[in-house]
């Protein structure tokens, strides 16, 4: 080893001669992006990445493939040498075929870890579960009831027999700890009042709570929660549960101020005098009019005044038989609740067809389970009335035409077909609109509704946000309010420290191309859903219709998760150059290679779809392992690692040392926790020595929750199946003294047979 | 009097082996025989056989069978040199304005004789060199000014030096005889009809840089070269020229041959190297250099079969007369392999520093049926074509990497009006794809995504932003692969682009292609004036597109027809037209 003097952008370093130019620069603490490079082994240069440029030579350079000699002038950025690294990296995107997150993930509009407190609930770990699950959403008892989880339209399950049942695996953990409550940063002495204790007032509060803010919430009703108390029936979320989120919310310190109404007690002016920021969130309270004749009719109402009414405990009368207009939740809210206030005869009308109905399939079901009537294809004419008082609804019939812009067929009139439904009541759940004059100090966008930017939530006063129903588009589902209420509370903490809005997430890489038939071959399980009351008593009363998972069901029901995203989002080596790089900008497409995934070996799970062509795996098992159980196959784009003969890894020459595994970048090569799922989060490290044999090596520690997960030798020459599997799994056992013995206490082990001979079990396991 | 008879690989393939049949009817029993010589470069006349009678006067015959074979003998036994077959004047020109050093043995050697080579001066380069001694032999090199003739076009003295500067007891000599551009087949000729020059070359460079072992890395796909070098090695060892201590000189030397199973990077010399080791061949980079690091880790001297046969000539003649030949930076001879649109295609060997132009038109007589030329593609799918007025570019490295295309190793096709520049360009491209090696990523993927683009251009399905993605893949591209291959593979592309955009455009915006070749962006259409009604053409319709009443004009149905051109093959009153654009 001989020491040189090196010129690294201009900065004079010390440089060792042994050692490549990239080593070189990565030991001075300067970065340069790299992905194939392992000092261990010998440079392969294959990513392209690690591009400098050295004085006194006209073309680039792969620092991890360069040595270093005295006085050398290197410079590591330039503006080709940044676009070809650009480049590279869109093409590397291009032809990375992985999911970084679950497809849950994404389309949830809170972006909960689905796959992650699904994963815990699997290894039964519902705690760690609850505490996932409340980082994003605050109200998932409530959400864990009346959520219409677009996540699991989303569930790759589907392609199989059935998604997940995500909704309600949330509705166990929640009511599993009813009582968990995270904890905040200390008070940062800024004050935000929020207007509306809806869903999005309520997650406006909680997130803002998390972040040291003193919380006032103002609500019109003498009760908090919004839509969620008055618009949804108790059968579906009991109001006690409803309670209980909020009293939550209430113990993390927010104050609710009860009966107070936005234009009538206050102003948006007067709490901007006395607030650093305010949050809007009153939502949408008018029931959308028939728009016919007779609509003013006794006995003519709003689907959602009906709800109120009775959350309210206000006694309704609606007769013998009611009509009720509308296809979406609110309307099947309404004719359940209307069975429930003893209705005789239900009857729902629709203009379209029941594929085209926009309310939840399982609810149809369950309302015709309870005896209504669906009148399908015919619109109201007007309403016929008798003495100023309804005496039935007259009623055009309809057919389906041409598909309209949101590809639903629009129904037309069939000239001349009429009938008339004779009925004492009739509810129209056609939708809500917003009762602007309420919100009449901010900018309305046309519909009325408050004007938001998408983004930021900031609406035309300065300091004040809104979101929730009340904004732009109108209403939509609670969990959307809640997203809202996140969002606008991540904005409002960027407003009050002045720094710029951040985007809601990072950039994450997705298989486009994925296609169903990766699948094949995964054990089918059907969707365990939870048992529902018999519509027979459950029609009588307002009691809760779902049960909730036993702690076995939830646990069988969590393990069916595929597990979308990827094991190594939280240490991949690519994603965060992609981001640096910005690869989605080019947008570089074209064909990709579809591989199924090897989940042959008990401790690695290969999955080519995700590999980058780096070479690390192959040249460790060749140089490291000197296994030459892995090589290149193919020639071109089609090259791809594999084992000799293309046999699965389980059958191949692989002595599991786990080097492969240690050195891949993206998550093309993850290890297998003896867990029933591996649970993806941040995890953190620690040194440990391993007591495995008497080499003693000495090894990075990686845990989540306190279990290990990944053990990983800090000399990859020291790779062995013992250390990097079988102390994973030592850990994970129940056994104490095996677990005292790995982590640490030598002395307590030694007198301790049974540990010595549970030891050699699984080393003759891994043998 | 003596009989050569072409019998190199293009020569067999044209019917060699018939005329040599007839050629020993007649000469069967007299004091006459025929002489298998390699391929003289004249490929446009195959079968070739030439007569040289005792004065030493040559007579060329082309495009014999057995029967004028038969009849040429004859004559030529009457002491008559008839007319039929008799290389006209024009087609003599091929030969003015060669210079021949390379090719000088080609069609005149026998390749399986090393007496033929040794009586036509074999080998005294090497006794020669022998008694020069190393250093001598470099300067020698040196001052000729030779450079590697694969491609690159590296200064040969400097990697022969750097080779011996290198200390080790295990040295080698590799000769790169992996030609794998498409359209290119000089070295093949060389190997085929004078192997014992580029053998010699090598023994020479052995003696120069201290190695003891030659090895040959040669495609499989050529076994006539396999074989006559196998042979050539034999007779040497045979004459005691190898082994050990050579001619009591204290050198010792001796050849190995192996083959390569047509990878086309395999010619890149870190590839070649991997695969000589039994790996898989994938560049690795430079440095260490394989002069420091080559085979089995011991120095290595890499030269490609053109470089090697221009040894023996410049030990012989002297460096300087070599530097005599060419430009300031380029001297010498370069070989190129002629195919294309030109009259007279094969092997040209000209002094550096001659214009393409004389090439074209000089030598190769032009473009068939005196059409329009419309550029040259040099160095196959790493170069660039060169556009018709740049044509007098003079032949060296430097004047033509000034055009964006490379010297290569001498493959030159020569392109007419007809055409399409986008589709040759994505032709190069689906080659070098497939031929990546798959180590890094600008070429793996790149040239991938820049061959998606380009198929999507000549399928009338491109978009305004493709020219401006394809020159930012290429340029990309070019600056971050690892090796030769990656960094010229978008040069097809790039100087295309840069000198027949309007070509990319039409194809991209007008959904035209002007050479009327991409079959999704023409239209066949039958001049009702010109079709007389004889319905052949829909008779010869695969798809049944074309319908009429006969003596009546027919007509194309424009979404039947698949444009296979069956049907202008077929019409006898040229009424079927094509025309660029798809019919609306």
């Amino acid at each position: 080893m001989s020491i040189v003097n090196i010129f690294i952008n201009e900065k004079e370093c010390k440089a060792d001669t042994e050692k490549t130019l990239l080593d070189n620069i990565l030991d001075n603490g300067i970065n340069l992006p790299h992905l194939c490079h392992n000092k261990e082994i010998e440079s392969y240069g294959g990513c392209g990445l690690c591009l400098v440029m050295v004085e006194g030579i006209n073309k680039p350079l792969r620092a991890c493939s360069t040595t270093v000699t005295e006085g050398m002038k290197v410079t590591t950025s330039t503006p080709a040498l940044e676009k070809s690294r650009k480049v590279s990296l869109s093409l590397i995107l291009s032809d990375h075929s992985g999911d970084c997150k679950a497809p849950c993930f994404k389309v949830c509009p809170t972006h909960q870890d689905i796959q992650g407190y699904v994963g815990l609930i699997a290894n039964g770990e519902t705690e760690e579960a609850i505490k996932i699950i409340k980082k994003d959403n605050p109200l998932p008892r409530s959400t864990g009831r009346v959520c219409p989880h677009p996540c699991e339209e989303a569930c790759r399950r589907n392609h199989l027999e059935g998604a997940v049942s995500i909704c309600s695996l949330k509705r166990f953990a929640g009511d599993e700890y009813a009582d968990y409550i995270p904890e905040c940063e200390s008070k940062n002495g800024k004050k935000v009042a929020v207007v509306g204790g809806g869903p999005a007032g309520l997650s406006c509060a909680y997130f803002l709570l998390l972040k040291g803010y003193c919380v006032d919430v103002f609500e019109a009703e003498e009760k908090a929660g919004g839509m969620l108390r008055f618009g949804i029936p108790a059968y579906r979320l009991p109001k006690d549960v409803l309670d209980k989120e909020i009293e939550n919310i209430e113990k993390m310190g927010a104050t609710f101020y009860y009966n107070k109404r936005l234009g009538r007690d206050f102003t948006v002016d007067s709490l901007k005098a006395e607030y650093d920021a305010v949050f809007i969130a009153t939502g949408a309270w008018k029931s959308s009019s028939l728009r016919c004749e007779g609509d003013d009719a006794d006995g003519v109402i709003g689907g959602i005044d009906l709800l109120y009414k009775v959350a309210n405990g206000e006694n309704v009368d609606l007769g013998k038989s009611v009509a009720v207009v509308g296809g979406g939740n609110t309307a099947i809210d309404a004719v359940r609740t209307a069975v429930r206030s003893g209705a005789e005869n239900v009857t729902l009308i629709y203009r379209r067809t029941e594929s085209e109905m926009p309310a939840e399939k399982d609810e149809i079901k369950d309302a015709k389970e309870e005896g209504v009537n669906f009148k399908f294809l015919v619109a109201p004419l007007n309403v016929e009335v008798e003495n100023g008082k309804v005496k039935g609804i007259k009623l055009q019939k309809m057919e389906l035409g041409e598909p309209d812009s949101s590809g639903r067929r629009s129904p037309k009139a069939i000239e001349g077909e009429t009938e008339i439904l004779y009925c004492d009541t009739i509810i129209s759940a056609i939708g809500q609109q917003v009762i602007s004059d309420d919100v009449k100090e901010l900018e309305l966008t046309k519909k009325g509704t408050v004007a938001v930017d998408e983004n930021s939530f900031k609406t035309s006063i300065d300091g004040v946000f809104a979101a929730g129903d009340v904004i732009n588009k109108g209403p939509d589902i609670a969990v959307r309010a809640i997203a809202g209420g996140k969002n606008a509370a991540r904005s409002i903490d960027c407003y009050l420290n002045g720094i710029e809005l951040t985007p809601e997430l990072p950039k994450y890489a997705e298989n486009k191309a994925f296609s169903p038939e990766t699948l094949e071959g995964t054990e089918k399980i059907s969707r365990a859903s939870v048992k529902l009351e018999n519509p027979d008593v459950r029609k009588n009363n307002f009691n809760e219709v779902a049960s909730v998972f036993t702690k076995a069901e939830a646990m069988k029901e969590a393990s069916r998760c595929l597990e979308c995203g990827c094991a190594s989002v939280y240490d991949c080596q690519l994603l965060p150059l992609m981001r640096e790089y910005d690869s989605w900008e080019m947008n570089i497409s074209g064909k990709t290679r579809q591989y199924k995934k090897d989940k042959s070996h008990p401790f690695i799970v290969r999955d080519n779809n995700k590999c980058i062509l780096c070479g690390l795996c192959v040249r460790v098992c060749n140089e490291i392992s000197h296994t030459e159980n892995l090589g290149l196959f193919g020639r071109g784009f089609g090259t791809i690692p594999m084992s000799a003969f293309d046999l699965p890894l389980a059958e191949s020459n692989c002595v599991s040392c786990g080097a492969c595994v240690n050195t891949c970048p993206t998550g093309a090569l993850t290890s297998r926790t003896p867990t029933a799922k591996n649970i993806v989060l941040p995890y953190l490290e620690s040194k440990v020595t391993c007591k495995g044999c008497e080499n003693a090596c000495e090894f990075t520690k990686r845990t989540v929750n306190g279990k290990t997960v990944k053990m990983m030798p800090d000399d990859l020459r020291k790779s062995c199946s013992l250390g990097v599997f079988g102390l994973v799994a030592v850990e994970n056992s129940k056994d104490e003294s095996l677990i005292s013995y790995v982590t640490g206490d030598l002395r307590a082990f030694k007198g301790d047979k049974k540990a010595v001979d549970s030891l050699k079990n699984i080393e003759k396991l891994l043998k | 009097m003596r009989f050569l008879l072409g019998f190199g690989s293009c020569g067999i393939a044209s019917g060699a082996d018939s005329v040599l049949e007839g050629l020993n009817e007649v000469l069967e029993n007299t004091e006459y025989s025929v002489e298998k010589v390699g391929c003289n470069g004249l490929c446009f006349n195959e079968p070739i056989v030439e007569i040289i009678d005792d004065d030493g006067n040559s007579t060329l015959y082309g495009r014999l069978n057995k029967e004028s074979g038969k009849h040429l003998a004859e004559c030529v036994l009457k002491g008559e040199l008839p007319e039929e077959n008799k290389f006209t004047q024009e087609e003599l020109n091929f030969l003015n304005s060669q210079k021949r050093i390379v090719l000088s043995g080609c069609g005149k050697v026998n390749p399986e004789s090393i007496e033929s080579y040794i009586s036509a001066g074999g080998y005294n380069a090497f006794k020669k060199a022998l008694n020069m001694g190393s250093d001598k032999i470099i300067e020698e090199i040196k001052i000729s000014g030779l450079r590697g003739r694969g491609g690159a076009g590296f200064p040969t003295h400097f990697k022969w030096q750097s080779a011996k500067n290198s200390v080790s007891d295990e040295k080698y000599v590799v000769c790169n005889a992996d030609e794998g551009d498409p359209g290119a087949f000089m070295d093949r000729a060389v190997l085929e009809g004078d192997p014992h020059r580029v053998l010699e070359g090598m023994m020479i460079a052995g003696i120069a840089i201290g190695a003891s072992q030659g090895i040959i890395y040669v495609r499989a796909e050529y076994p006539l070269a396999v074989k006559r070098l196998q042979l050539a090695i034999n007779e040497l060892r045979e004459k005691k020229l190898l082994g050990e201590n050579i001619l009591n000189s204290g050198f010792s030397f001796d050849f190995s041959i192996m083959m390569g199973a047509g990878a086309f990077v395999c010619g890149e010399e870190t590839a070649l190297l991997a695969s000589l080791g039994g790996n898989r061949g994938m560049p690795v980079t430079k440095p260490p250099f394989p002069a420091q690091k080559g085979f089995r880790k011991q120095p290595t001297n890499i030269n490609n079969v053109e470089t090697f046969a221009n040894v023996s000539w410049i030990i012989e003649n002297g460096g300087s007369a070599f530097s005599a030949m060419g430009t300031e930076n380029s001297k010498g001879t370069k070989v190129f392999a002629l195919a294309g649109r030109v009259k007279r295609g094969g092997l040209v060997e000209v002094p550096m520093g001659i214009t393409i132009e004389k090439i074209v038109f000089d030598i190769c007589g032009g473009i068939i049926n005196d059409a329009d030329v419309k550029a040259v593609q040099m160095g196959g799918p790493s170069g660039g074509c060169i556009p018709k007025d740049m044509l007098d570019t003079p032949i060296d490295y430097e004047s033509i990497a000034k055009t964006g295309a490379i010297m290569g190793s001498g493959g030159m096709v020569v392109m007419d009006e007809n055409t399409c520049m986008v589709d040759m360009a994505k032709f190069f491209m689906d080659f070098t794809s497939k031929e990546s090696c798959g180590k890094c990523v600008p070429c793996r993927i790149g040239t991938t995504r820049m061959l998606e683009i380009l198929e999507r251009i000549v399928n009338g399905e491109g978009v305004e932003s493709d020219i401006d993605t394809l020159t930012e893949l290429g340029e990309s591209i070019k600056v971050g692969t690892l090796c030769g291959l990656g960094n010229s593979a978008p040069n097809p592309v790039l100087t295309t682009i840069k000198y027949f955009k309007d070509e990319y455009s039409a194809h991209i915006n007008e959904k035209k292609c002007p050479a009327k070749k991409c079959s999704a962006l023409i239209s066949y259409n039958i001049d009702a004036e010109l079709c007389k009604g004889c319905s052949l053409c829909s008779k010869k319709c695969p798809n049944n597109a074309i319908s009429g009443e006969i003596k009546k004009p027919f007509m194309i149905n424009a979404e039947l027809c698949i444009r296979c051109g069956q049907c202008i093959a077929g019409c006898k009153f040229g009424a079927i037209k094509i025309e660029s654009g798809v019919m609306q």
